[in-house]
């Protein structure tokens, strides 16, 4: 097919009609009168090497330094006070744990008690006016505030995780009645349960003492189990009931970032 | 063997493109796959495919301004590097990098308030002094490619695009649609419309 018959099949193509297509044939003889200036090598080189700038990072190490890089950044956004505070009532819990002689049942250790308290107390505390940049930085930075929430709250949850873990086995290794997993059970179900509850009440009342508040009556009434007239108290750290813990844990996280994530809709209107 | 003159230019993406088997000519879309993934070597590729395409585009577009169709080109890959994670490698590569094109120049057409859009008649039309770039082209081909230049200069600047993409880029109608993100029966309703139009304004000047 020679150049023109291949012009000649585009314009029939694009007119629907070969007489039409024969009268426009003579405009694309003048078309191809126009050339166009073609970049040497060394122009493209220049081009390729401005852009290898704008490269996007290698995905794979670049989601790992990303999230390294977020929780460097909100390691130093939380209140040194929120550490401090978790290990010095965790490592109390462990003291009078250690003193009580005879030891109670198990589900009755002022570790069990403390643990998710600690945990509840401390993620309250994470946002609100005290901890959260201004709104300009936040919208700055680089990922979204919804980010931002999770990175905090798994680095305080990570840090209160392993407080109780380290308590467990220091009982474990003091009390040879005592087995660990099981220890672990009893705590680490309404400790992650508080602490996602924290969470979704710190994203719905600015004031964290309200989120504090709340989970400490929840919490209180489980504790009061302990004495008579409050024993008909649902006990949630009854083995067959702790599934229904985890199930409501992972509702109140996903209602807290979705919130979240609303929250951030909000702010980008205001802008 | 298939060999890449930029590759073998620039030291440092020879390394990376000798993990790729001689033999093999990647696809557009597979090359925009990896760029997504942060390769320099197949951004190379890419660029060095498309570099002079999409510099002829704009040159036409912009009725001839090499200065700043060199411009616009940098601005439009640097634009697509920018949003490739949004790029979709099941969908052709060549109209989405286009579209990004078009924007580029529609957004320099607005940002310099130049007004490409002629409603005159074609009498009109050809009194109008000479589109920006002309003397460069006069300089290269004569009152030939001077003509040829205003006439598609002033046709309106949705015609233009069509026009040029189809006969100058050798886009098909369906790449044409995606790029301007208009359905074909409008394509060819541009594409007819403005070869009348050059038709009626190079007759005029007794070229047809």
């Amino acid at each position: 097919m020679t150049p023109q018959t291949k012009v000649r099949a585009k314009l029939i193509e694009d007119t629907g009609s070969a007489e039409e297509a024969d009268r426009l044939l003579p405009v694309m003889q003048h078309l191809a009168d126009w050339p166009a200036p073609t970049p040497t090598a060394q122009e493209t080189d220049r081009l390729v090497q401005a852009l290898a700038a704008s490269l996007p990072v290698q995905r794979s190490s670049h989601a790992w330094a990303l999230t390294g890089w977020l929780l460097r950044a909100q390691l130093r956004v939380v209140q040194q006070e929120i550490w401090l505070a978790s290990a010095l009532v965790m490592a109390l819990g462990l003291f009078v744990t250690l003193t009580i002689q005879p030891g109670p049942a198990p589900d009755m250790l002022p570790l069990v008690w403390v643990a998710p308290l600690v945990a509840a107390v401390g993620i309250a505390f994470l946002y609100g006016p005290a901890a959260d940049p201004a709104l300009e930085i936040e919208l700055a930075a680089p990922v979204s505030p919804r980010l931002v929430v999770l990175a905090r709250l798994l680095l305080v949850f990570a840090f209160d995780l392993m407080l109780g873990l380290l308590s467990s086995v220091v009982l474990v290794l003091l009390h040879s009645g005592w087995s660990l997993w099981p220890l672990v059970l009893l705590w680490l179900a309404p400790m992650t349960f508080l602490a996602a509850l924290a969470f979704l009440l710190s994203m719905l009342f600015v004031e964290p003492l309200i989120s504090v508040s709340i989970c400490l009556v929840l919490w209180g009434i489980q504790v009061m189990r302990a004495f008579p007239p409050f024993a008909a108290f649902p006990n949630w750290l009854a083995q067959d009931r702790q599934p229904w813990l985890w199930l409501l844990t992972l509702i109140c996280v996903g209602l807290a970032l979705w919130l979240a994530g609303r929250e951030e809709q909000q702010l980008l209107k205001r802008i | 063997m298939v060999t890449n003159p930029v590759l073998s230019r620039v030291p440092w993406l020879k390394a990376e493109s000798a993990q790729r088997p001689a033999n093999m000519t990647p696809a557009d879309e597979q090359l925009a796959r990896r760029v997504q993934r942060g390769h320099t070597a197949d951004l190379a590729m890419l660029v060095e495919r498309h570099h002079s395409p999409l510099l002829g585009f704009l040159y036409r577009l912009t009725g001839g301004d090499r200065a700043l169709a060199e411009d616009l080109t940098q601005e439009a890959f640097l634009r697509a590097l920018r949003s490739i994670q949004q790029y979709q490698p099941s969908r052709p590569f060549k109209p989405w990098l286009y579209a990004i094109a078009v924007n580029v120049a529609r957004d320099h057409f607005k940002r310099a308030d130049v007004r490409y859009a002629v409603t005159l008649a074609d009498d009109e039309l050809l009194a109008l002094p000479d589109p920006i770039g002309l003397e460069e082209t006069i300089e290269m081909d004569g009152l030939r490619v001077a003509a040829i230049s205003a006439a598609i200069g002033a046709l309106p600047v949705h015609q233009r695009e069509a026009i040029i993409l189809r006969y100058y880029q050798d886009l098909s109608l369906a790449e044409i649609a995606a790029a301007l993100d208009i359905p074909i029966g409008t394509v060819k309703s541009r594409l007819s419309l403005g070869l009348r139009h050059l038709r009626t304004v190079l007759r005029e000047e007794g070229g047809v």
